[in-house]
């Protein structure tokens, strides 16, 4: 393994390559951010047209560079695949130091390594333990300035290093201490598992990543708008149909839509019912390693299920209501007068072809009416939102639109995504990595406890100026704490 | 209680301003009476800002996410609460004069949108993750907001150096900036990009379209694992890091009001 990482260059694994395969990946997307809304989604369709009317080459630019598509071109995967491998290297170079740095707590050298930190005290027991008043004492002060501090004994060195253990564990700290030489080398950690964190985050982006590409590799998806009583097969094993058995559109008290929920069967080869349930928005169908999802829904246009006018005739003065299916006429009260239904549009528009529906949605629905009375006929268009508009069918006959119901198309899509419990263990193991390095406060605070005195120093924290003023509350409550002088 | 929510909310723009105006006077004549009147003000703005989504929460009968308004109006709520996070644990009432007007930015770009509230919430949006992705990634963004207004405090203070006495020294606008960066980092990777992903497996049954809006979050997403690893390498540091997370806010604005012109999955008004 040791060998095996010594191959990875250091510079591939550097924090410098790291960050340069960073800015690439985030200038890269950037880029195709904002490809994606300059370049039009119809440019492949209607490349000519682009050609003609963009400036010379521009086109073609867009082309060579597959900026109609830019997250799938082979720029955008190469800088992700750079992302990728810089990532796997760097938790395999890592790995072997950052787990043995978490494991165990590195022990200081000796007093020259400590006394280099910015943050250090080095101060003898006789001063400790004297506090303020013992401090003062001229004797004390004379000797320590000219390098003489007071032994203790090797039990009393046990002893005041005990009582400083017990002060360091109440600020959260482990510590770890090896004797020898009359001194006790120790070094106080917390917040240890933030490396294999950050180690456990990185990992967790590399699945990720693999699971997308297992995903964009092996699965598959489609989509089909059946209306009710329509089968279609079920991908990939187009032995089993799909039926779709009723489809709804829940609506709330205000008309909001509330959800679609479609009810479908999944049948076998001979028509034999292998599965039934129901899809709603957020709530997926499952059979066979196929989810099928609540995609949309659509109508067909001209097609409608029933339509219910109401009409009055000349000289009446109430309306009443008749219902037509698609095709249908109905014979409008005792009088000679019939209408029949044409065409229904969901969204009426009109265009320089003559009407057409804008939208598969019912935005502006229209149903298009003959009405015959002895002898004349008329055609107009009766609009649902404008019952007053457009009413008026000559021989007397006032119509207008009361209520359509039409025939809709539920929207389900079928896909297959193997590389979901891959993308999903790559969530856990990210988010969890997140966890340890964000409520981890790594510290480190190394010293040597010798038969003279104490030298510690603030080796490591997370938080310059924070760090500061702990070690200096620690330096403060050691010397309250050991002060036995009053 | 139907009009309720727009009155705090317009009540709670007002006192900011006031209390914007207030942390520039504090920061100019460097009265602390002046810097605890704006900090006062600003605690009561925010108390009818929470006001705001809490009425806005029972006349619509759902947490307040569902509409671009709703979502600017947390996502300010979220800079506030950062901003009064950052003032417990620091007590430097100066950096509301860099804070104060980035969450004006926000609420003035939330008094522009639409403010029908509706009980009904759109289908897509029935979900848990959905408040688990919004709420989430709208606390990261406060955190972000607040980041970028310490690090103008930070050049302010580089470039001005007259507001010595009220403003914290640079070590520590750095870290608040550190902070406050490391804070949203990873709110906005579990909820912006997990959660949202998990849920759009959920509900479209595919974690990543490639959606305007999920191309600006994975920018945005990207900036800061950047402005992370140089700043952890030691290159953005002081001035550079402050730099980064005013372009930071640059980016989670324009993927914010992205919505509005890029249309897409997210393209909810």
């Amino acid at each position: 393994m040791e060998g095996r990482l010594k191959k990875i260059p250091e510079g591939f694994v550097s924090y410098r390559f790291a960050a340069i395969v960073i800015a690439s990946l985030f200038f890269a997307s950037l880029a195709g951010w904002i490809a994606q809304e300059l370049v039009p989604p119809d440019f492949v369709e209607r490349r000519a047209l682009y050609d003609a009317s963009w400036r010379p080459g521009a086109a073609r630019i867009v082309d060579l560079l597959d900026l109609h598509d830019p997250f799938r071109s082979l720029w955008y995967r190469f800088v992700l695949a750079l992302f990728f491998a810089v990532l796997v290297a760097c938790n395999v170079s890592r790995f072997r130091r950052i787990a043995l740095r978490s494991l165990r707590a590195e022990l200081p050298a000796g007093a020259e390594e400590l006394r280099k930190r910015p943050l250090f005290f080095d101060l003898s027991w006789r001063s400790l333990t004297a506090g303020v008043k013992g401090a003062a004492d001229p004797l004390v002060r004379y000797g320590e300035r000219h390098g003489r501090r007071e032994s203790v004994d090797p039990a009393a060195l046990e002893r005041l290093f005990a009582r400083l253990e017990v002060l360091l564990k109440r600020r959260g700290l482990r510590v770890a201490c090896a004797r020898g030489g009359d001194a006790v080398r120790f070094t106080a950690t917390s917040g240890r598992l933030r490396s294999p964190g950050t180690m456990l985050f990185h990992l967790g982006i590399a699945v990720i990543t693999v699971g997308g590409l297992v995903g964009s590799l092996l699965g598959w998806r489609g989509m089909v708008y059946l209306k009710e009583g329509e089968t279609a097969p079920l991908p990939p094993d187009s032995a089993a149909a799909l039926r779709v058995d009723d489809f709804r559109i829940v609506t709330a008290g205000g008309g909001e839509i509330r959800d679609y929920i479609s009810t479908v069967t999944i049948l076998g080869e001979r028509g034999e019912t292998l599965a039934a349930g129901t899809i709603e928005v957020n709530r997926p169908f499952r059979h066979g390693g196929v989810n099928i999802y609540q995609s949309s829904y659509t109508m067909s246009e001209g097609e409608f299920a029933r339509a219910r006018i109401s009409y009055r005739l000349r000289g009446e003065i109430g309306r009443r209501t008749a219902e037509m299916t698609s095709g249908s006429a109905a014979v409008l009260g005792d009088s000679a007068a019939v209408v029949s239904a044409l065409r229904f549009l969901p969204d009426f528009r009109m265009g320089s072809q003559g009407a057409f529906s804008a939208s598969p949605f019912p935005a502006n629905p229209a149903l298009e009416v003959e009405v015959s009375s002895s002898g004349e006929v008329r055609r107009g268009w009766l609009f649902l939102r404008h019952p007053d508009f457009n009413s008026r069918f000559g021989a007397g006959v006032d119509l207008a639109l009361e209520g359509v119901e039409p025939v809709y198309y539920t929207g389900l899509e079928f896909a297959s995504n193997p590389g979901v419990p891959v993308l999903f263990a790559g969530f856990a193991a990210a988010t969890l990595g997140l966890l340890f390095m964000y409520l981890c406060n790594p510290r480190i605070i190394k010293g040597i406890a010798t038969r003279e005195g104490l030298l510690m120093a603030g080796v490591e924290g997370r938080w310059k100026a924070s760090f500061a003023r702990e070690f200096e509350e620690i330096r403060e409550t050691i010397q309250r704490e050991f002060d036995e002088g009053g | 209680m139907a009009h309720a929510d727009t009155q705090l909310f317009w009540l709670a723009f007002w006192m900011y301003l006031v209390s914007f105006v207030l942390f520039t006077v504090f920061s100019a004549v460097k009265r602390r009476g002046a810097g605890l009147a704006a900090t006062a003000v600003f605690a009561a703005a925010f108390v009818c800002h929470t006001g705001a989504l809490a009425a806005r929460w029972i006349a619509t009968t759902h947490p307040p996410f569902s509409t671009m308004y709703e979502y600017a109006v947390t996502m300010s709520w979220a800079v506030a609460l950062s901003f009064v996070v950052v003032l417990a644990r620091f007590r430097r009432m100066a950096l509301g004069v860099a804070v104060s007007p980035l969450l004006i930015v926000v609420l003035v770009v939330a008094s522009l949108l639409p403010k029908e509230a509706s009980k009904q919430l759109m289908p897509a949006l029935q979900s848990y993750w959905f408040y688990i992705h919004v709420t989430l990634a709208a606390l990261a963004e406060g955190a972000f907001i607040v980041a970028a207004g310490t690090g103008i405090v930070y050049l302010a203070r580089r470039k001005g150096g007259g507001a010595k006495d009220v403003l914290p020294a640079n070590d520590l606008l750095e870290e608040i900036v550190a902070r406050a960066i490391r804070i949203g980092y990873p709110l906005f990777t579990i909820g912006a990009m997990f959660a949202g992903a998990i849920w759009a497996q959920y509900a479209w049954g595919r974690f990543w379209s490639w959606d305007p809006k999920e191309t600006g979050s994975l920018v945005i997403w990207l900036y800061y694992t950047l402005v992370l690893h140089e700043n952890m390498r030691g290159r953005w540091r002081g001035k550079k890091l402050a730099v980064a997370a005013i372009v930071g806010f640059a980016l989670a604005l324009l993927s914010f009001v992205g919505n509005l012109f890029l249309g897409g999955l997210h393209a909810y008004i």
